[in-house]
């Protein structure tokens, strides 16, 4: 109970605490013990290779895989355990990587779907309209036929749109041209400006993970390599922890 | 038993104009009805498992709006008076129907009747011989004087019983004449005696039994 | 036109049996191996009602509401438990199946029970003289057809469904409560499972094991289908075709394991069924 307590007490005033979490598929612990923080209002890019874990701690703090051990706290209550409803509950938005989008769904049921209740849609689309005003004049088409920014903008727009305290975004900018990462980055810096929402970002454009966080980690196997601050000489110690 | 009927029906000069088969537990007869409607029979014979592939094809016979004479030789009373109205009109034939007209018949089904009440279940011929064997058994251990089987089955031929059925004496190799009844449905489910076949020799059946 | 009519009708009850079925596959990825039970049940409904006094038709929302309300039952406390074990959850309904025809062996007998006609006489259409009831039949699977659809299409809970019948673990991600839309789509299918089994009360006689006869054909059906209504149709229409032709020009024996083999064919060469057409 002690224990419990004092990691509570640390979690205190994050908006994100991961305290000695593990987790993984099968017999195999992708995770392994990992800590971190996110201030309030703060963003932190979760850097790493290809298959460091970076996507499975996303989907550990999101309630799709379950946590092996160690505690995840949301604004001090932890939230080990619960189902990805209640997160979106919480305030918690999250821009999966991996098949992000209905593509047989027009973009209006894509945005639908994320929403606890149909009641909430026009004020949703207001949001989106106020980041991406392509996506609210083109609700009825299939959210596949949309190029891959529009997707990406798309992904980000649904997880923007209930004004989430906590954010879990995951390669947004893979595969996008230097405009669209511009538009996305405008859009994250202009949320976190209007409700200063924190974020997670994992990330494989440095220069664009650099650009909208003000910290970074580095994870290689699992585990936490290194972290610091987003400062002019970040650049070249992340890259000394991926070039190995 | 469709073997015997297809010849007999050619030897009264008639003629067949269709034979068709299912799967013991097959379940749509749509493209048989539909031939059997198409064939513009003057009459039908069916001969299915007992019980319930009587009720789907007779359900599903009535639903196509067949109606020509239609004989079943697996029905059972009980079954027939399940199908309501759609066994109207069905013939079927048996050794025993409820209908036999004779006092030994009415006793019995009175006796049936005071002992189940509305439990009973109607009595078919598989319940009524096996109701008269007992009595046979019991004929053929007093003649014999005793349960000992070799006895017993010398006895056997010697005695006869008077059921629902008549009389019943198992001399023929061990088997028994019997009467058989043709019977066609009624509305209210009963069974009318339409024909009756007294004393249906059972032929060759154990030759080598005096 | 005899020839046409008997493919239609026949469809359209084959549609009939399996929707339930196809919409359990289809959210909760198992195969509701109790389905026959379901219809069976939807039978005893009809029974009921006419011992209650009710009117024929009445059995048809009653078969509903019965057989959702026990399959929501069986969702809870039996399919819940085994969605990450399909191999189990075949076991476990197939069981089920067992216990409730045993249960309503106990409860009514194992007698041929007797049920009033929903509906009963011929029309005539272009000079033959047509059952009637299996024309009602062929309506009655055109309007669970349509109705399913616009459920599917036009309500939250038919997004929802839909949603993780696309991708399950996205719906998840978003905050879609699978395990109340799995619990919903269950109940749907039972009592789609039910309605049926009213349905082919004026078809089949009605008995505990009714319901048996009818499961293989519809898993066959769905299996081909992929958790597609267009190409659960498309299938019923085409399996259907071949039973009629088969049975009326070949052989009823063949023409009874038509839908079997053909299944068991077009599974081998495109192991998505029908549903990419």
């Amino acid at each position: 109970m002690a224990e419990a307590a004092r990691e509570l007490e640390a979690a205190a005033g994050a908006a994100l605490a991961l305290d000695g979490v593990t987790s993984g598929y099968g017999a195999v612990s992708i995770v392994r013990d990992v800590s971190l923080k996110v201030a309030p209002g703060e963003i932190v890019a979760l850097l790493g290779k290809n298959g460091m874990g970076k996507t499975t701690l996303l989907k550990t703090i999101m309630g799709l895989i379950p946590s092996r051990g160690g505690s995840v706290a949301i604004d001090g209550q932890a939230v080990a355990g619960m189902s990805p409803a209640r997160l979106v509950a919480l305030g918690v938005g999250y821009a999966p990587q991996e098949q992000p989008l209905f593509q047989d769904l027009s973009i209006r049921d894509n945005l639908r779907l994320a929403l606890p209740s149909d009641r909430l849609l026009p004020g949703a689309l207001d949001v989106v309209a106020g980041h991406f005003p392509f996506l609210k004049d083109r609700l009825a088409q299939k959210a596949g036929t949309l190029s891959g920014g529009e997707q990406k903008m798309l992904i980000l727009a649904r997880a923007l749109m209930l004004r989430p305290r906590l954010l879990l975004i995951d390669e947004i900018s893979e595969g996008l041209q230097p405009s669209v990462i511009d538009r996305i980055a405008a859009a994250l810096a202009a949320v976190r400006g209007e409700s200063g929402a924190s974020m997670l970002i994992v990330e494989q454009n440095l220069d664009f993970a650099l650009r909208v966080a003000d910290r970074w980690a580095v994870l290689k196997l699992g585990e936490i390599d290194d972290e610091g601050p987003a400062d002019p000489g970040a650049r070249e110690r992340v890259l000394s922890h991926l070039s190995v | 038993m469709l073997a015997f009927t297809k010849e007999y029906i050619g030897k009264i000069g008639g003629k067949v104009v269709g034979e068709e088969y299912l799967p013991m537990d097959g379940s749509d007869w749509t493209a048989i009805i539909s031939k059997l409607k198409d064939s513009k029979a003057d009459a039908l014979i069916t001969s299915t498992a007992g019980g319930a592939p009587n009720v789907t094809l007779t359900k599903q016979l009535r639903g196509a709006g067949v109606s020509l004479p239609y004989a079943n030789l697996a029905v059972d009373e009980g079954t027939a008076k399940s199908m309501g109205a759609d066994a109207e009109g069905i013939y079927l034939s048996a050794s025993y129907v409820t209908g036999i007209d004779s006092p030994e018949n009415k006793t019995f089904l009175a006796a049936m009747e005071k002992k189940f009440g509305s439990g009973l279940k109607t009595p078919n011929d598989l319940s009524v011989p096996q109701y008269e064997a007992v009595y046979l058994y019991k004929a053929a251990v007093e003649k014999a004087g005793g349960t000992e089987t070799a006895k017993v089955l010398e006895a056997l031929p010697q005695v006869s019983v008077t059921g629902p059925r008549g009389v019943i004496k198992m001399d023929k190799q061990h088997h028994a004449a019997l009467t058989m009844y043709l019977g066609q449905v009624q509305g209210d489910g009963s069974v009318k005696v339409v024909g009756t076949f007294k004393d249906v020799d059972p032929g060759e059946q154990c030759p080598k039994l005096k | 036109m005899l020839l046409i009519l008997d493919v239609l009708t026949t469809a359209g009850i084959l549609f009939v049996v399996s929707i339930g079925l196809l919409a359990v596959f289809g959210v909760l990825k198992i195969i509701n191996f109790a389905h026959g039970a379901w219809l069976t049940i939807g039978a005893y409904c009809a029974v009921i009602a006419a011992e209650l006094g009710l009117n024929p038709w009445a059995a048809l929302p009653l078969a509903f509401v019965i057989g959702a309300a026990l399959g929501g039952l069986a969702e809870l406390f039996i399919i819940r438990p085994l969605y990450r074990r399909p191999l189990d959850a075949i076991l476990a309904t197939w069981g089920l199946g067992i216990v409730i025809g045993q249960l309503i062996t106990l409860g009514f007998g194992r007698d041929v029970q007797m049920t009033p006609n929903l509906f009963s006489g011929t029309v005539e259409i272009l000079g033959v003289d047509y059952s009637a009831y299996r024309l009602v039949a062929l309506g009655a699977a055109l309007v669970i057809g349509v109705v399913f659809a616009a459920a599917m299409e036009g309500t939250r809970l038919g997004l929802s469904a839909r949603a993780v019948i696309m991708n399950e673990t996205l719906a998840r991600g978003l905050g879609i409560d699978t395990v109340r839309v799995r619990l919903v789509t269950f109940m749907a299918g039972a009592g789609l499972a039910a309605l049926a089994g009213v349905l082919l009360t004026p078809l089949t006689s009605v008995d505990p094991n009714m319901g048996v006869g009818w499961l293989i054909g519809a898993f066959m059906l769905v299996m081909v289908a992929d958790a597609s209504l267009v190409a659960l149709a498309v299938a019923c229409l085409v399996f259907g075709a071949a039973q009629v032709l088969i049975s009326t020009f070949v052989s009823p024996i063949l023409g009874s394991i038509a839908i079997a083999v053909l299944a068991a064919l077009v599974l081998r060469v495109s192991p998505k069924g029908f549903s990419r057409a």
